[in-house]
């Protein structure tokens, strides 16, 4: 089962979320993003809420990894 | 997420509202307590970008936006300097923003406060917004980007900090010794201005709100269509409610046709506000978080408002933008000319996807 990660780093709004969006309807079960903006951690998290998706947000200096395991 | 939280984007809206409402009340124009397009279009002819006597002033609401943004930007870590994301598209973006602004004469929150002070022209321009921001989520999901930014050294990020320190001495030289240089006019508009150093202290706390509430308001649009998501809308609806709530209070809400510094062309409205939405929409935010983004140390943003302050010389200087009296006919070829490169960078930057990075 290999992970996937999104690089989100350096897109501007919305890119992120639709990234986020895309890999959902997708269905892959588990995948990662990698964003640098508190903006993004702020819309994506607020997308996989309302989703009711299962998440988890670690920050590392200045990037942040939202980890999606549905 | 708790409760507060959620309902954040409608409380700071709702302080915005009433901040407009009591800038108006200390002396700025009618329905334009704050308003990005018609500030930085003054602060364009004050620097000489255009000569319009009437529209002449360095709003230090925009300076004090800096410092609050700043200073919230810097407190909360939010301080990172990048760029490098299209920045002469953004440029260019930036000017259609103000070819828009400057035909529906006002940004979205102005938009808001029109409305607000009763004055129902401003529909055409709210209509117009969705329908810009419609145009820009098409390309988006046809894969429009302008490509990554990327990290900055840090002097670079002082850049922007030393525009607006400029413009604010220039201030503080202009009130200390009342040079000619920076123009102020005289009469209209731009010499309808509240007392600088209540402008410069609201205008800080409205930075620090922008900043910490994220508030974008053609993103909102964007967001519902994109993810069915109200949540920025919400802001909008706080702005309404604040204006709407200060202005009945001041006995400024004055229910008309069409409202002071405005026209009733319907069309001209909606298409000029549609042209700002769709611009807004390419560049990933709306005129005032372009601002808030700049003094996050995006430069890429910083660009897009250098476009603006452009965008508001060629506007006025070839006497193309709209006034009380209408829409002149160049204002319409400017629109036109617009929406066809809007739809060319649009169209463009939507041929090739950039990679998705897999596995990095």
């Amino acid at each position: 089962m290999g992970e996937i990660i999104i690089d989100c780093r350096g897109l501007s709004c919305p890119l992120p979320v639709m990234r986020v969006k895309e890999e959902l309807e997708r269905d892959q079960g588990h995948f990662a993003v990698v964003v640098d903006a508190a903006i993004c951690v702020e819309n994506i998290s607020r997308f996989l809420n309302y989703k009711g998706v299962p998440f988890k947000v670690i920050t590392k200096g200045e990037e942040t990894l939202i980890e999606v395991s549905l | 997420m708790s409760f507060l939280r959620q309902h954040l984007i409608l409380l700071g809206g709702v302080a915005v509202g009433l901040i407009g409402a009591v800038l108006v009340k200390f002396g700025n124009p009618a329905n334009m307590g704050l308003c990005f397009v018609c500030f930085y279009r003054d602060m364009a002819g004050s620097l000489g970008l255009h000569l319009n006597p009437l529209l002449q002033y360095l709003r230090p609401e925009i300076i004090g936006i800096f410092l609050g943004s700043f200073v919230a930007a810097q407190a909360f870590r939010d301080f990172s300097p990048r760029g490098g994301s299209g920045p002469a598209v953004r440029l260019l973006l930036g000017i259609l923003i103000m070819v828009g602004g400057l035909i529906f004469l006002g940004c979205p929150i102005r938009a808001i406060y029109r409305l607000a002070g009763g004055d129902l022209s401003a529909l055409g321009g709210l209509l117009g917004i969705p329908f810009g921001a419609y145009l820009g989520m098409v390309f988006l999901t046809r894969g429009y980007n302008l490509g990554p930014t990327r990290p900055l050294p840090t002097w670079l990020a002082w850049l922007p900090v030393v525009f607006f320190t400029v413009l604010l001495l220039l201030l503080i030289v202009k009130l200390g010794w009342f040079t000619d240089y920076p123009f102020f006019s005289v009469k209209g508009p731009g010499s309808q201005h509240a007392p600088v150093i209540i402008s410069l202290a609201l205008g800080m706390a409205a930075g620090v709100l922008f900043q910490r509430i994220r508030l974008c308001l053609s993103g909102g649009f964007r967001d519902v269509f994109l993810f069915n998501d109200f949540h920025l809308l919400k802001g909008f609806l706080g702005i309404l409610l604040g204006a709407f709530v200060g202005n009945l209070l001041l006995g400024q809400f004055k229910p008309a046709l069409v409202g002071p510094v405005a026209h009733g062309n319907f069309v001209g409205n909606f298409l000029g506000m549609g042209l700002l939405g769709f611009a807004a929409i390419l560049l990933g935010g709306c005129p005032m978080r372009q601002l808030i983004m700049t003094w996050e140390a995006n430069l890429d943003s910083f660009m897009a408002i250098l476009g603006m302050f452009i965008g508001a010389g060629i506007m006025h200087r070839l006497g193309l933008a709209a006034s009380p009296a209408g829409i002149p006919l160049g204002g319409w070829v400017a629109l036109a000319l617009g929406y066809g490169v809007a739809f060319t960078i649009a169209w463009g930057f939507s041929q090739a996807r950039a990679a998705v990075g897999e596995g990095a």
